[in-house]
């Protein structure tokens, strides 16, 4: 492979990552390149020192959205970092993804039913106001407020425990990208 | 012995080069495949999570020949961080090499 296959290659797998920090990564490769040929070294025995640019690419996306992850804790960016991880053969994709996907699955559905228990406080409100003429339709107005109240509170605490838990993944994947990176390495 | 120490072998390889000197990326890769056996291009990865991290930093220096180089230089928590590795490897090292000797614990 010469250097221009190598960086093209390189540049191929790092897709999706932010034009600065794409230049910054091949910025290394050219200086490493072009420095090892002015040793005497020719194009082949260098890219073949240096690896393949496909996995090599897959390291450098792994440790941008773990670090993304790692700065902005929002979960999107940790969902992109456990996707890259994956790809990296981080996590074990047969026996991990069923376990993420059915935990999510979970969370999401009780985070669904505390929007429904909201959703239903506000439709008692409604009917209570509609039909105020009568006196326990006030009761019935009370209650739906504090069953939205109560609803929207539920609702927040799982969002939010579903943000703690995506936080929990990311630093497990974390834990474990040193120990490949090296693993493929050495 | 902590997961964080598998994790460190090469990150210790790395930031003892540098607490000797600062190093540009072929300078340091060529030294350190020479040393352990591994592929050059896996090594700038782990230099981009250690400048993440904090441990090492870059500027950009004109070489003689060729475009600008980019050196590496170990930070102060670089330092420290360097220090710790190295005494768990030398904790790990030795009661290893009492094993592989053949040694008891009651010399």
């Amino acid at each position: 492979m010469n250097k221009k296959t190598f960086l093209n290659q390189l540049k191929k797998g790092l897709k999706g990552i932010p034009k600065a920090d794409l230049d910054d990564i091949l910025y290394d490769y050219e200086e490493h390149i072009d420095s090892a040929l002015e040793t005497g070294k020719s194009e082949e025995e260098i890219t073949r020192e240096l690896g393949s640019p496909k996995k090599i690419a897959k390291q450098h996306k792994a440790e941008f959205y773990f670090n993304q992850a790692d700065e902005k804790k929002t979960t999107g960016s940790a969902f992109k970092a456990i996707i890259a991880g994956i790809g990296l053969s981080v996590f074990n994709i047969i026996f991990v993804l069923p376990l993420i996907l059915s935990l999510y699955a979970a969370l999401i559905a009780v985070f669904l039913s505390f929007i429904a228990v909201a959703a239903s406080g506000l439709v008692a409100m409604v009917a209570g106001i509609i039909f105020l003429g009568f006196l326990p339709a006030l009761a019935v107005v009370f209650v739906g407020i504090g069953v939205t109240c109560l609803g929207i509170l539920l609702s927040l605490g799982m969002a939010w425990l579903i943000k703690i838990v995506t936080l929990g993944i990311v630093s497990y994947g974390k834990a474990n990208i040193g120990i490949v990176r090296r693993t493929e390495g050495v | 012995m902590n997961i964080q120490f598998k994790k460190g072998v090469l990150e210790l390889c790395v930031l003892s080069m540098l607490y000797h000197g600062e190093m540009y990326g072929y300078e340091l890769t060529s030294k350190l495949s020479e040393a352990i056996s591994i592929s050059d291009g896996t090594i700038y990865p782990l230099l981009r999570r250690m400048k993440n991290e904090g441990y090492v930093s870059t500027y950009l220096s004109e070489s003689s020949e060729g475009p600008p180089r980019k050196y590496y230089k170990l930070t102060e928590s670089g330092t420290v961080y360097k220090e710790n590795l190295i005494t768990e490897w030398k904790a790990l090292s030795k009661g290893v090499n009492r094993l592989i000797e053949g040694g008891t614990d009651n010399e």
